[in-house]
């Protein structure tokens, strides 16, 4: 009779117990950009979105509009930390003025996941992103390859400070030690702005006549420098690209952009999402570095890269 | 009597707290526990049976409206398709019948918000017809386009390409579906054969396709050769990225499927289109009531655990229903074996408790009926008894008696014929005292002397008596005709072979708190053997009746510690005590009231 008894509580306890597979739960991740009105964040959302999707989290996408103020993202990061997400995926405007948020965000016990551009902390969790010394280092080989005579070569840079601006120009400017007939001109930052690029190498066309290249370190300064070159009409100077966009495709189209590095910002949103849940789920996780492609002339309308160059207008 | 009482209520205290303490074994715990777990089993047998349930049926709703979505979006895209060709026929048409110049302008016809551009080509890739006024590239090598040299040799029939970016135009890249047909026209005597090419917005596919489906699901069209023609995923397709669940669902036939992708259930609705032979696929996940999130889950698991409780209450009140006039009877069972008080068990509970409970009742006033029957009977046998030990006496001693006056009579001597009648007379009247079972010590030793006179004058006074009682207890009570019969024994058997110096001593006194008779005498004895068993009730000894039976009489009317004790020395004497309760008539009087 006891055993009985006991025998049937316990079947009626697994039962009770099997029956309680609750379903898994929805984290709420916050991704705060660098400037969500540009294409390139645009993009990196969509590859978060869609990482959410099969990863049962729920992104939430916020930064300031442009890149310009990186202390505009202060507040962001404060207002997500108010609101307690499951983990934030940063892409930071400031390598070293972000760290203090950062840390305040971790001391909160918000995970933090880095994406495009790092910050100078050991609390965060991984980065996501380019590998911006090789994208650099590529830049320069590349300008290298197709630029036979020697001269001088400009640098347009974005952010003074933000990381992947001055790792990319680290990563540039230490491979182009190793190419003597070029002489590296003094880098000009044009802050993520088209027309303030455009101005910048306007002025750099008059000033320096033996300009050869124009190493561009991302999408606006590209098409900035881009544009002044086309409408100087100089045919000896040539723009290489990090990063490119419809009008730069154009500009590449008419030779004036010899050749543009792919980030993958879709890739950089996914796996920045992928690696966050897995974060979330107590899983070990590691730092991402996604794909740089090359994109010239003859390959601009590839199927890989005519998705990443010229998105779906919505 | 009071140790008797305080015993039994020792007993019955103890008989309730062993009904009360908890048992593992006991009838309610067993039969709670029962009751809890099968309906606890039963509740979740049920709530996942309907669960499951539920949930096939969800599952089965979802991919109904899979497919319903699939062919509705299948359908709208073949419409748009349809359209298309159309424009590309009337153009066909239009170059069959008219000059090329007069195109331009019918072409306001074709003007739409979802065509981006319309125009003809012919096999130099000349456009001699193009619905948009901006100036064509003049770089772009049509030839190295599949959409232009897919379709030249072929004639009449369509081609729609993947989503592609086209560049017609400078600084114009609109993603766009091109569709293309083969056209032969004549101008000015030359046969053409050319191009109609249909620019769609690839955003107006787009449109048709952003459906949710449910669960999150999606629907993504798939062209022949494996490419992506829709996909909400899209960008990440194309930036290296699968979604997991593409795999399992692109190789899929028409119809609704069913298939496990990385641990989750999908349902697939497949469509192939009447036109491109493009495949739309929609794809779900079956979580059945999961779908509704946790709240359900958390309804039915709180609903499951308030009914359990319930059940757990409600099976704890019945089974206590059932048990406690069970265990009040075993109570009382427990009280019977005490002592005869009143006892009804409350008729209460379930029928066949209220049975048992009923039978109960009626055993225990048979069983008091039993006894007071018995104990009855018992008074009634002691007064026969009793009835039958005087009229044994009686007729037997009168009879020597009556012989011994006529002997004294004869022998004339009238002093002693008087005294001994007298003697009788007395012994007679008191023998009858009025119907009285009890008298006095007094009366009684009285009486045992006017026995021993009658006897002493019957033997010739060869013995003499003594007759003693102590003052305080000479109104004490004692059943009657208790000393006769054993002074009786003393004379017939003790003295009756010794001579003159036979003694018999009748003493009363009073002894821890007892009456005590004690009589003696100093004759032949009692042989041990004899001694041993003289008390026993065996009815076929004829020896030492008159003993046994005042023996039992006193223990049938005072209880077994009162009756005769028995000492004998052979050719010493023997010595008879008789104890007995001490009553005065007063207290009698009380206890009788």
């Amino acid at each position: 009779m006891k055993r009985f008894l006991i025998l049937m509580f316990t079947s009626v306890m697994i039962f009770s117990l099997t029956s309680c597979n609750f379903a898994t739960k929805t984290y709420k991740i916050e991704l705060i950009v660098k400037g969500s009105s540009m294409e390139f964040w645009k993009n990196l959302s969509k590859g978060a979105q869609s990482a959410a999707l099969t990863n049962h989290a729920e992104i939430q996408m916020d930064g300031p509009e442009e890149e310009k103020d990186p202390a505009d993202q202060l507040r962001y990061i404060e207002k997500a930390i108010q609101e307690k997400p499951d983990a934030i995926i940063l892409a930071a405007s400031d390598y070293n003025r972000m760290v203090k948020p950062v840390e305040n965000a971790v001391n909160a016990g918000i995970p933090v996941i880095m994406v495009d551009s790092d910050v100078n902390s050991k609390k965060t969790l991984a980065y996501v992103g380019t590998d911006n010394i090789m994208l650099g280092s590529k830049l320069a080989q590349s300008l290298e390859s197709r630029v036979k005579t020697g001269g001088k070569v400009a640098v347009i840079s974005f952010v003074q400070d933000s990381y992947p601006a001055v790792q990319r120009e680290k990563g540039f400017r230490d491979t182009m030690a190793r190419y003597s007939r070029f002489q590296l001109l003094k880098t000009q930052y044009g802050g993520s702005d088209n027309a303030i690029s455009e101005k910048l190498t306007a002025a750099l066309l008059k000033s320096e006549p033996d300009l050869v290249a124009i190493a561009a370190l991302n999408e606006p300064s590209a098409a900035g420098a881009a544009q002044a070159l086309s409408k100087s009409g100089r045919k000896n100077v040539r723009v290489f690209a990090v990063d490119c966009m419809p009008t730069e495709a154009m500009y590449m189209e008419q030779g004036v952009v010899d050749i543009a590095l792919l980030q993958n910002p879709y890739q950089m949103g996914y796996y920045s999402v992928e690696t966050a849940v897995k974060a979330l789920n107590g899983q070990r996780v590691e730092d991402v570095y996604t794909d740089i492609y090359t994109v010239d002339k003859s390959n601009l309308f590839d199927k890989l890269y005519q998705q990443l160059i010229f998105p779906f207008s919505n | 009597m009071k140790d008797r009482r305080s015993i039994g209520e020792k007993r019955t205290r103890t008989s309730i707290r062993l009904g009360r303490k908890f048992r593992w074994n006991s009838l309610q715990v067993v039969l709670s526990i029962v009751m809890l777990g099968l309906s606890l089993t039963a509740v979740m047998v049920i709530s996942q049976l309907i669960y499951s349930h539920a949930s096939a049926t969800i599952n089965y709703s979802v991919s109904q409206n899979n497919i319903q979505i699939v062919s509705d979006v299948a359908k709208s895209i073949d419409s748009y398709i349809d359209e298309m060709e159309s424009i590309s026929d009337t153009i066909t048409n239009l170059l069959a019948k008219e000059p090329v110049e007069n195109l331009n302008r019918s072409t306001v016809v074709f003007l739409r918000d979802d065509i981006e551009t319309i125009a003809v080509f012919d096999e130099t890739q000349n456009a001699v017809f193009c619905t948009d006024s901006r100036t064509l590239r003049d770089d772009i090598d049509l030839t190295r386009q599949s959409w232009f040299t897919g379709v030249i040799a072929q004639h009449s029939n369509y081609l729609i390409s993947v989503p592609h970016v086209q560049r017609l135009f400078w600084g114009d890249y609109p993603w766009v579906i091109t569709l293309t047909r083969g056209v032969t026209w004549k101008q000015g005597g030359v046969v053409h054969n050319g191009v109609v090419m249909v620019d769609m917005n690839f955003n107006r596919i787009r449109d048709l396709c952003t459906r949710d489906l449910e669960n999150h699901g999606y629907l993504y069209i798939m062209g022949t050769d494996g490419s992506i023609i829709y996909h909400p995923m899209q960008q990440m397709i194309y930036a290296g990225i699968q979604p997991k669940e593409f795999q399992a669902t692109s190789h899929l036939r028409d119809g609704s499927s069913q298939v496990t992708n990385d641990g989750q259930k999908l349902s697939v609705a497949v469509k192939t289109l009447s036109g491109a032979s493009w495949k739309v696929i929609g794809v779900s996940t079956l979580q059945g009531l999961d779908a509704y999130g946790n709240g359900l889950k958390n309804y039915i698991m709180t609903a499951v655990f308030l009914l359990s409780l319930a059940l757990f209450c409600a099976s704890i009140v019945v089974s206590r229903g059932i048990v406690s006039p069970l265990r009040q009877l075993v109570f009382l069972m427990g009280r019977i074996s005490g002592n005869g008080e009143d006892i009804c068990a409350p008729e209460k509970g379930v029928f066949e408790i209220r049975t048992l409970s009923a039978s109960f009742n009626r055993m225990v006033r048979r069983i008091r009926q039993l006894m007071n029957q018995v104990k009855e009977e018992q008074e009634q046998l002691r007064r026969s008894e009793l009835k039958a030990l005087y009229s044994q006496i009686n007729p037997h001693f009168l009879y020597n008696t009556l012989d011994s006056v006529v002997w004294l009579a004869q022998s004339g001597d009238q002093k002693n014929v008087v005294h001994m009648v007298m003697a009788l007379a007395k012994f007679f009247r008191m023998s009858l005292s009025g119907g009285r079972e009890s008298i006095t010590v007094e009366e009684e030793l009285q009486q045992v002397e006017n026995y021993l006179i009658i006897q002493q004058l019957r033997f010739y006074n060869t013995f003499t008596y003594e007759i003693s009682c102590e003052d305080e207890i000479k109104r004490a009570i004692t059943p009657k005709l208790v000393l006769q019969p054993l002074v009786e024994n003393a004379i017939v058997h003790g003295l009756g072979t010794l001579g003159e110096s036979g003694v018999i001593t009748v003493k009363a006194q009073k002894r821890d708190n007892m009456l005590l008779f004690e009589v003696r005498d100093n004759g032949c004895g009692i042989p041990p053997e004899k001694l041993e068993h003289i008390l026993e009730t065996s009815p076929k000894s004829r020896n030492g009746f008159g003993l046994k039976n005042v023996h039992e009489r006193i223990r049938l009317g005072c209880g077994p510690e009162y009756g005769l004790t028995l000492e004998s020395e052979p050719d010493e004497g023997t010595t008879v005590w008789v104890k007995l309760p001490l009553q005065f008539p007063e207290a009698q009087k009380e206890v009788e009231s």
